[in-house]
């Protein structure tokens, strides 16, 4: 097929199957979230490390 | 108007364009957050872009572009190991990171790691400064020696002026406008890349005549380039190689400039659309780096060096116009590296050395004053070294590369995903995987096939941080913490709980 091997082949659709393989389950699940704690305010998040707002 | 003059303007107009986004960001870079980190404020589309732009360097266009042309099919294990690291950095590091680092307000990952480790005597904060300063300045000396290089084969210009030019406008953007220009810049230097490594590639396929044709005169060259394993065949060099190639991924995992990308984001919400910004990026760029040398091969066959394939496809085959084009992407992969590469060791000497241990009344101003004369500074002496006798660009690229990987990859991870890392076992881990990855080089690599040194480095890494956890006792309340940030992200491929992106249930 196009000239290449089988194995040829599946080494260079690898990197498309396992990346967007990865990647597209993750943003159907997390694309609607709010931010987190930070949520762009440095010093407000809930710090649960005892040294807050440095 | 000569075709020089022509690649000129467009070089010149690419250059003012980013002292214009130095000066546009310079507001923001009055403040520590704001020069080390631009305020927490990016948005999912500028660190996905940022971070693929400075993960790859002048090794993508020049180096990966070689490596097609020399190996063929073989490269594209390289193609497999880094959108695999990718993904998974954004997946799965990118949330927790980022949902820990806004808890602890941290600016830098050495900030995490001490907050994280409760490290009371800043012993973490000096040992990653130590390496990310050895590193940053192999690494920034090798981006400069690969623009001096660039100038000369595009331009004809010395390679002198080529590596003061670069160096200049890098300084000066990065200076002014902090790590918002940086960021920004990156954004317009990956998008410039991404176009490039999507249009070059067609025009490289076309000129040969057709996918079939490139094959063919391929398998004429040397048919072992159509196969996976390369010239090695199924054997312990062609594995050993194909695990080598496909390990330059790992370091997407925890290397600290990428980590940075994530600290800066607005919020952990951004990771999901970055995270597909970041994979799509990435696959066109290094598919598309692989594709224009195994093209390469077929139209300049017999190359005494691999690495040039790139300028001579462009200069040879699009106008001059497009010929600037390409030497700005070049420039532009170089630019997005260096800037980030400064930032970083800046912040690692003046943030978490200077503010942190000696001087923590120090006013923010004064702060990232001192933070831009060390950035002045680290220019120029990965000018001086350049301009003297460092011409292997990128053996000096992935050595740091890996330096870096090995030193930070175990620890990171280590403290994001198991509860009973210690803060011995961090410092065991860091200091045992940088110097696993260096002795490799130096007393074990070409005795077993080349083995790339990141993979032992990051082995000994991880085996060190886990020995010594397990005998040593992990800090208080680290369980607390490490609870509450899993139970607020949630699962990677499940929604978070109350539908937040983190911080819904801290503490």
């Amino acid at each position: 097929m196009g000239g290449l091997t089988a194995g040829a082949w599946l080494l260079i659709v690898a990197p498309i199957l396992v990346g967007l393989g990865l990647v597209v389950p993750f943003y159907r699940a997390h694309r609607h979230e709010a931010n987190g704690a930070g949520g762009g305010q440095p010093g407000a998040a809930a710090s649960t490390a005892g040294e807050p707002g440095r | 108007m000569t075709g020089s003059a022509v690649v000129l303007g467009v070089v010149i107009g690419y250059l003012a364009v980013l002292f214009g986004i130095g000066l546009w960001a310079r507001k923001e870079s009055r403040t520590v957050s704001g020069y080390y980190v631009a305020g927490k404020k990016l948005p999912s589309w500028v660190i996905a872009f940022s971070s693929n732009a400075t993960g790859e360097s002048a090794w993508l266009l020049l180096g990966l572009t070689g490596m097609g042309y020399a190996v063929g099919v073989h490269a594209f294990w390289v193609v497999l190991g880094e959108v695999l690291g990718v993904a998974l950095a954004w997946v799965f590091v990118a949330r927790p990171f980022k949902e820990y680092t806004d808890r602890y307000d941290s600016i830098t990952v050495s900030d995490f790691l001490e907050d994280r480790f409760h490290d009371g005597a800043r012993i973490i904060r000096r040992v990653s400064a130590v390496i990310i300063f050895s590193m940053v300045a192999v690494y920034t000396a090798a981006q400069f020696t690969a623009a001096g290089k660039a100038f000369d084969s595009f331009l004809g210009i010395d390679y002198t002026w080529g590596v003061i030019l670069g160096a200049i406008v890098v300084l000066y953007y990065t200076t002014v406008g902090g790590f918002k220009a940086v960021a920004y810049s990156d954004l317009l230097q990956g998008v410039l890349m991404f176009l490039a490594l999507l249009v070059l590639p067609v025009v490289g396929i076309v000129a040969v005549g057709g996918w079939g044709a490139m094959v063919e005169g391929l398998r004429a060259a040397d048919p072992s380039l159509l196969l996976p394993m390369g010239s090695f065949g199924l054997t312990t060099a062609g594995v050993v190689s194909a695990v080598s190639f496909a390990a330059v991924g790992l370091a997407f995992l925890g290397v600290p400039q990428l980590l940075t990308r994530f600290i800066s984001a607005r919020g952990t919400r951004e990771m999901a659309p970055a995270g597909l910004i970041a994979v799509i990026c990435i696959l066109v760029f290094d598919t598309g780096a692989v594709l224009v040398g195994m093209s390469g091969r077929v139209l300049f066959p017999g190359l005494a060096d691999p690495e040039t394939v790139m300028p001579l496809m462009s200069s040879s085959l699009v106008p001059a116009f497009f010929t600037g084009i390409f030497l700005v992407v070049v420039l532009a992969a170089i630019m997005s590296t260096v800037d980030s590469l400064l930032i970083l060791a800046s912040s690692a000497v003046v943030r978490d050395v200077v503010q942190k241990i000696h001087r923590p009344q120090m006013p923010e101003l004064r702060v990232t004053t001192w933070g831009k004369v060390v950035t002045v500074f680290l220019g120029v002496a990965g000018v001086l070294v350049a301009l003297g006798e460092v011409r292997v660009v990128f053996w000096f690229v992935l050595f740091a590369w890996s330096g870096l990987a090995s030193a930070f990859v175990p620890v990171v991870l280590c403290a994001l995903f198991w509860r009973r890392t210690t803060l011995a076992g961090a410092i065991a881990g860091m200091v045992c995987g940088f110097a696993a990855s260096v002795g490799w080089v130096l007393l074990f690599k070409a005795r077993f096939h080349e083995l790339y040194e990141m993979i032992p480095g990051i082995g000994v890494g991880i085996m060190a941080t886990v020995v010594v956890s397990l005998l040593t006792r992990p800090p208080a309340d680290a369980d607390r913490e490490f609870d509450a940030v899993h139970r607020a992200i949630g699962p990677a491929f499940r929604p978070a709980p109350g539908g937040r992106g983190g911080g819904g249930s801290a503490g």
